[in-house]
């Protein structure tokens, strides 16, 4: 099983984006088994082992959250949530309950298939060590020595900037709640926190990257976190 | 009339809108109008035994009239014609032989007694209706200030309500008691609008539903009910019985002075005509209101429907094609046309997004997640998000270093930047550079994004910010007009501003105040750590 295709168990109750991912992701590479409500859905997790989950956030027979926070009992699975816009904060509660990305609809193929490779690759990742050293663009954070290069310039950053920029290596190319990054950094997440947090990021950008109004890297998802940007070598 | 029920009816309604009446006047000062006639006449008496051998006998009597008209000036006719009796037997006392008594000895004097007694009164009588009348003046002259002042206040007032609290304190403050007011509620009966100082019983409430309902006065004063506690006066206008009046009678007072009620009435129908106009108005603003959102409505069905079918015809077109025609068609067309339902599509999808948008800042259902947040995190994924439509347009950025963090909603903020830097990108020419910059001013950050376009026709600068306002692009792709008015819908949720203007040198300028974060505004170092 180790060398076949991915298995993308898709659950969503919309038959037009049911049958456009059923058509799409065979295309890349991908396996899919389609569920349109929650429990079917999560009867394929049991039955099949899926290698990822997109999960449509609106269906009709559970919470979105619920279903999250039932997968997560049990499964590692990387899950990839799909929030309408009206339901904004329906998106942060689901990754701040174990969600690995999401995307907002509409979406683009292009931008689903760019979630699904980071989003499995984090999977895969979960079991093999660390990589010793992180490279993306002009940057290169060598983590067993604890330094940062940015165009082979050595960056002094303070501890706290350089935990913060470490957990944002770890997830690397997904979105990081605020509320994650809080938890990771201090194991708080009080408003206070979250201001403090806000001002260790700014220091971060200005010392990485060249024009910090423009990040290349170090990117800002508005009202829900961050995401360190990596280089899509497949793209 | 027993003696407290009368002093009650004289604190109930005493001064009150100048309706104190003259008779109740006199006889409440009676007994000092007398003693000052009698004084007057023992004055004139002694004044005349000092000018007894120095004037004639005749002028004497010119005393005593004289003494008359000074006690018929306090505008007592009684006491007045008491004068002029005393005098008459003060001036046979002491200065007709025989002196000293009543007895006459010439019967002349007789004839004399009786002219100067005649005219005596009739001085007496014409100087006190004299009185009386100026008084009356007075009084009407000071009801029709206090009604001024009543009609001013509640010109003021434009509710309802407020009109009947404004009344009811005015009378209360003048009568010296609490009155009570409340608003005809139709079917679900009297609403309070100012508390009566006690709790009705039932039967009082019973008797105030009927006056809502008839438009009648009831209780003591009236034919309606006299027995009650209340005395009820309906506000009615021609239209409807606007509510009522309770004024509080104390258990064993007399009734109101008709004067009193009079002006009573005079208020109430004043409010009531208030009342009536400030319905109207209502009504009229009201009608006003429906028109205008029956004309945004009918904009919008009309703009919507036209975005809506311009994408949607081109998507069934294409779509419809390569189901029709797959196998025969170029692959070069096939993806020519797969290529045009995406773009329509996406067009489709920022317009709904738009329009659910406007739609929930107009209905105030957007919900603002304020947190405290350096203005990058809201402009640079706006300048991320817009970087394909953006390619032509150098961007210059100039945010002060120190800027401190502002209070917002970092989505919406993003969508400020976002819609401005489309409107940017949409109607300049490509190459023109767009410039964003950020500033303090007192404790507002002022933002402004600025183009060098063709800038804003003089006179719209207000106008773009309207719903379905758009200039008409040359050639140019032109959105559905929103995005400007929902910038102006998030800035000013916010409690800030936006306008626009033209930059000299040609170019449109907008330009919006944020709030700064209150507590941690600047940006500190982060505590006890080097690097």
């Amino acid at each position: 099983m180790a060398d076949s295709k991915p298995l993308i168990v898709v659950i969503e109750d919309e038959a037009p984006i049911r049958r456009f991912l059923r058509a799409s992701l065979p295309l890349h590479g991908y396996r899919v088994l389609e569920a349109a409500t929650a429990a079917e859905g999560i009867r394929h997790l049991a039955e099949q082992r899926p290698d990822l989950v997109i999960l449509d956030l609106g269906l009709p027979d559970m919470e979105g959250l619920d279903v999250v926070r039932q997968i997560r009992e049990w499964s590692e699975v990387p899950i990839v949530v799909l929030s309408a816009r009206e339901r904004e904060s329906d998106k942060i509660t689901a990754l701040d309950a174990g969600a690995d990305d999401y995307l907002t609809k509409p979406f683009g193929i292009g931008e689903l298939l760019a979630r699904l490779r980071v989003a499995l690759r984090h999977g895969a990742r979960r079991a093999a060590p660390e990589a010793a050293t992180y490279e993306a663009g002009n940057w290169s954070v060598d983590l067993a020595a604890r330094r940062v290069f940015v165009a082979d310039e050595e960056v002094h950053l303070t501890p706290t900037e350089y935990r913060l920029l470490t957990v944002l290596i770890r997830h690397a190319g997904k979105v990081v709640t605020h509320r994650q990054l809080l938890r990771e950094l201090w194991g708080d997440e009080h408003e206070d926190a979250q201001h403090t947090l806000r001002v260790h990021i700014s220091q971060l950008r200005r010392k990485l990257e060249p024009d910090p109004t423009r990040p290349q890297h170090l990117m800002t998802e508005p009202g829900v976190g961050y995401r360190l940007r990596e280089d899509e070598p497949g793209k | 009339m027993t003696e407290p029920s009368f002093a009650a009816t004289r604190r109930i309604g005493e001064n009150w809108l100048g309706a104190d009446s003259p008779s109740r006047r006199s006889e409440h000062s009676s007994w000092r109008a007398y003693a000052w006639a009698i004084v007057t006449v023992i004055a004139c008496t002694l004044i005349d035994h000092l000018i007894l051998r120095l004037t004639p006998e005749s002028n004497l009597i010119m005393v005593y009239l004289l003494g008359n008209v000074a006690v018929a000036l306090r505008g007592n006719r009684w006491a007045a014609l008491l004068a002029a009796i005393l005098s008459v037997g003060a001036y046979d006392f002491f200065f007709v032989h025989p002196y000293l008594t009543f007895a006459v000895a010439d019967t002349q004097y007789l004839f004399t007694f009786f002219v100067m007694g005649l005219v005596g009164t009739v001085i007496s009588t014409l100087t006190a209706r004299l009185v009386a009348e100026l008084s009356a003046t007075r009084q009407r002259e000071r009801r029709a200030l206090a009604l001024n002042a009543l009609s001013h206040s509640l010109l003021t007032a434009d509710a309802p309500a407020e009109m009947l609290e404004e009344a009811a304190r005015l009378i209360g403050h003048d009568l010296g008691l609490t009155v009570g007011a409340w608003l005809n509620g139709e079917q679900e009966g009297p609403i309070v609008a100012v508390p009566p100082p006690s709790s009705l019983t039932r039967s009082e409430v019973e008797i105030l539903r009927a006056v809502l309902k008839e438009g009648m006065a009831a209780g003591p004063g009236t034919t309606n009910l006299p027995g009650s506690g209340y005395l009820f006066l309906p506000v009615r206008s021609a239209q409807r019985i606007h509510g009522a009046i309770g004024i509080p009678i104390p258990e064993g007072t007399q009734l109101l002075l008709p004067e009193v009620r009079s002006a009573l009435e005079t208020v109430a129908n004043q409010l009531a005509i208030a009342m009536a106009q400030a319905q109207a108005r209502a009504e009229a603003d009201e009608a006003k209101r429906k028109a205008e959102s029956e004309q945004l409505r009918s904009a919008l069905l009309s703009s919507v429907s036209h975005d809506l079918r311009t994408p949607l015809t081109g998507i069934v077109g294409s779509a419809g094609t390569l189901v029709e025609g797959a196998e025969a068609l170029d692959p070069h067309i096939r993806r020519e046309l797969a290529q045009s339902i995406v773009e329509e599509a996406e067009r489709l999808s920022r317009l709904v997004k738009n329009l659910l948008q406007a739609t929930r800042l107009e209905a105030g259902s957007v919900q603002l997640m304020r947190t405290c947040f350096p203005l990058e995190e809201a402009l640079s994924p706006a300048l991320a998000r817009l970087q394909p439509m953006l390619e032509g347009h150098p961007v210059e950025v100039d945010l002060a270093p120190d800027l401190p963090f502002v209070d917002g909603d970092p989505v919406l903020i993003e969508q400020v930047f976002g819609n401005l830097l489309e409107n940017a990108a949409k109607y300049t020419s490509a190459g023109t550079p767009i410039r964003i910059e950020a500033s303090m001013a007192g404790e507002l950050l002022w933002v402004s994004v600025c183009d060098r376009g063709p800038g804003l026709p003089s006179g719209e600068e207000e106008r773009v910010f309207e719903k379905f306002h758009r200039h008409p692009v040359p050639g140019g792709r032109s959105g559905a007009g929103l995005g400007l008015s929902i910038c102006r819908g998030i800035i000013e949720a916010h409690g800030g501003t936006i306008k626009a203007f033209n930059r000299t040198g040609g170019g449109a300028c907008f330009r919006f105040s944020l709030a700064i974060a209150p507590a941690h505004g600047k940006m500190p170092h982060p505590p006890h750590e080097v690097t």
